[in-house]
């Protein structure tokens, strides 16, 4: 009989690494509600998709959730930002919960595509965050649909997580697209970060495919 | 037999050296000034020959020095002249004898045991410009140090009974213990030979450990070993191409042998390296120069060589390249089990070679941890390549921001309430409309103290009635920006 410790090791590289273990990856399910800022609340192995449902929607407020309000330095990167317009603002947090970000600032929508593929394939960090909020949707048309599903086979290999922050639905190949809402208005300076967090409302959209 | 060399009053010696025409008249350094330290009651850290003969002592606050000696001149530290007077002595004594210590900033003692050669003319010939050298000889190291600091004894070899007549304070040159001199001072003693009349075991069971040291030392008993200069070894590599090339196989072939090379010698020595420094010399003149840190101490070729591949292939010399260097900064290897259950990069090379296949895609300066800046000048942060030691910044805004880089120039209908603008209405830029409601105006300034520098701005938080959320910033005259968006 393995010791709780090894199960407990079995299970996680079962989770990690289902086709190792024969097992066909889980259908997507749709995201619990009111908890998009927890990295669980993405698929693993796959392309997820944050879309605004308006304006003031907590785009930005689903990155300082991500981020939390850790009391000491991370030694190591736990999340990797590609922000693809350079409009990350290290001034609106800790830093302490900027130590757990590794910050990629790109100047155009092709770059940002070529460092998500670089970090994906690296694998050392499992969460790439992809900001194309404030990319032109000129620039952002103009990059090849393929590049997402090789951008997804590669996902789907590494076993990470992507999630693609976008002000319109972007990634044909997403596996879970969120539409978020939070109505925020100006009343809402006045308020703590963490009751703002407990407003957003994630609501997956139904994805349709080409057949 | 050790020798010591020792420099009186070092760091003014070091100062007079680039000023001579002041070493006639008394000079003394300024102790280091703490922010609410008076200028005129800090302590003299060290004075010439000529202050010490118009009676001023070191450790002397200035002000009572000057009513001494009113021509005395204060003069700046000289770090660099120091640190340039310190080398010189110390090959100085590398001359006599390879076993040399650097024994303090201003003192180095020799080993002499493996010379044959007679040292007494060696020694009475030793000379540096601009600065004088006492020495002294004896059987122990810490007997020739204390003996070359004082001129009853330098100049010769001394024995334990030639120190009797120093005063106690000679052994502050030896000791930090301060607390235990100052009892022996109470008790009356105030030559070493006072000091070394005192039976040992008396001594340490009333004062302590250290004092039975210094009894040790001042007998002759205790020989400790030096602890031996040795200069860093350079592992610099450098290769010049017969003609001049202008594609990166011949670079990358070279760079192979340079590797190989130094895989080998830090192989020797149990080394590793742990960044490289590579420069490209063009035919140009110019020169390509980078610094490379691996995220592991590496010893094999193929660890070093990823990363230079990379850093290579992003290059654009606009000449070709005439030469190439590689040095090599070195530690010892990691060689420590992972944790299990700590958290830690899964495969610390290949994240590395990612860093800089990202860094050749953005430019420098484009990947990094950020740093929150202490400071109110907004957009304000440092890139780092690690995780550093973040200050306790907290943000003032419950929403994060998504900013504008660089901030976008608007035009803004508004109307002067007071002295201070009152923006309606945006009339141009990404984000046109009427202002339905704002919070404001945030005055906000700094670096007032440089002319340059000098900022100062008005914002505010906007709501438009598109239910947009943004930042406006006013500046003097007349200058209206979009500093970012709440998304």
């Amino acid at each position: 009989m393995a010791s709780p410790a090894v199960e407990i090791l079995r299970q996680q590289l079962r989770d990690k690494f289902p086709q190792a273990h024969g097992l066909r990856p889980e259908p997507v399910s749709p995201a619990p509600q009111g908890k998009p800022f927890r990295a669980e609340a993405f698929p693993l192995g796959a392309i997820s998709e944050v879309v605004p449902a308006g304006p003031g929607a907590g785009v930005a407020l689903l990155v300082a959730g991500l981020l939390g309000e850790p009391a000491e330095t991370s030694p190591h990167p736990e999340l990797v930002l590609v922000d693809g317009a350079d409009a990350f603002d290290p001034g609106s947090f800790t830093g302490a919960a900027c130590s757990k970000l590794l910050w990629v600032r790109c100047d155009s929508a092709l770059d940002m595509l070529k460092a998500a593929d670089l970090l994906v394939h690296d694998g050392n960090v499992p969460f790439v965050l992809l900001d194309a909020t404030g990319v032109a949707r000129r620039d952002l048309n103009s990059l090849p649909a393929a590049a997402w599903w090789r951008l997804k086979q590669t996902v789907e290999r590494t076993g990470g997580r992507l999630v693609v922050l976008a002000a319109f639905p972007l990634v044909p190949c997403a596996s879970l697209r969120l539409s978020l809402s939070a109505g925020l208005s100006l009343e809402d300076f006045d308020r703590p970060r963490g009751e703002l967090l407990e407003r957003l409302q994630a609501v997956p959209e139904k994805i349709r495919r080409a057949t | 037999m050790f020798a010591a060399l020792h420099l009186p009053d070092f760091p003014v010696a070091a100062a007079l050296r680039s000023q001579p025409a002041a070493r006639d008249f008394p000079c003394a350094i300024l102790a280091v000034r703490g922010p609410r330290d008076p200028q005129e009651k800090l302590p003299l850290l060290s004075i010439n020959q000529a202050a010490r003969t118009a009676g001023i002592g070191p450790g002397w606050p200035l002000n009572r020095a000057l009513v001494r000696c009113p021509d005395l001149r204060v003069i700046p530290r000289d770090l660099a002249a120091e640190t340039a007077l310190r080398d010189e002595l110390v090959f100085l004594g590398e001359s006599l004898t390879a076993d040399v210590e650097m024994t303090a900033a201003d003192c180095v003692t020799l080993d002499l045991s493996c010379r044959t050669a007679p040292v007494c003319a060696a020694l009475d010939g030793l000379s540096l410009a601009g600065a004088e050298i006492h020495h002294a000889r004896a059987d122990t190291p810490d007997l020739a140090n204390l003996a070359a600091r004082h001129e009853a004894t330098r100049g010769r070899i001394v024995s334990p009974a030639d120190l009797a007549p120093l005063p106690l304070g000679a052994l502050g040159s030896i000791s930090l213990d301060s607390a235990a001199l100052a009892l022996l001072d109470l008790w009356g003693l105030r030559t070493l030979g006072d000091f070394m009349k005192l039976p040992r075991q008396a001594l340490v069971e009333r004062v302590g450990p250290e004092p039975g040291k210094w009894h040790d030392l001042l007998h002759g008993k205790s020989c400790r070993l030096l602890r031996l200069h040795r200069p860093p070894e350079s592992f610099a590599q450098a290769f010049d191409f017969e003609d001049a090339v202008v594609s990166l196989e011949p670079v990358v072939f070279a760079l192979k042998r340079l590797l190989h090379t130094l895989a080998g010698r830090l192989a020797s020595r149990h080394l590793a390296a742990s960044s490289l420094d590579f420069r490209l010399i063009l035919e140009s003149g110019c020169e390509l120069a980078r610094r490379i840190r691996l995220p592991e101490p590496q010893a094999a070729v193929e660890g070093m060589l990823a990363p230079l591949q990379t850093l290579l292939e992003s290059l654009r010399p606009d000449a070709a390249v005439a030469a190439l260097q590689l040095d090599a900064e070195t530690s010892f290897a990691t060689a420590a089990q992972r944790e299990w259950f700590g958290r830690h990069l899964p495969q610390p090379e290949r994240w590395a070679e990612t860093l800089a296949k990202l860094e050749a895609l953005l430019g420098p300066g484009r990947v990094g941890i950020p740093v929150p800046a202490e400071s109110f000048r907004p957009d304000s942060f440092t890139l780092h390549p690690a995780a550093v030691s973040a200050p306790p910044t907290y943000p003032d805004c419950p929403l994060p921001l998504h900013r504008f880089r660089p901030p976008r120039e608007i035009a803004v209908a508004y109307e002067s309430r007071g002295r201070q603008p009152w923006p309606m209405a945006l009339l141009n830029g990404p984000h046109p409309g009427e202002i339905t409601d704002r919070r404001g105006p945030f005055p906000a300034s700094g670096a007032w103290w440089e002319p340059a520098g000098a900022w100062q701005r008005l914002e505010w938080d906007v709501q438009l009635a598109s239910r947009h959320l943004l930042r406006l910033v006013f500046q003097t005259p007349d200058r209206w920006t979009l500093e970012g968006i709440y998304r």
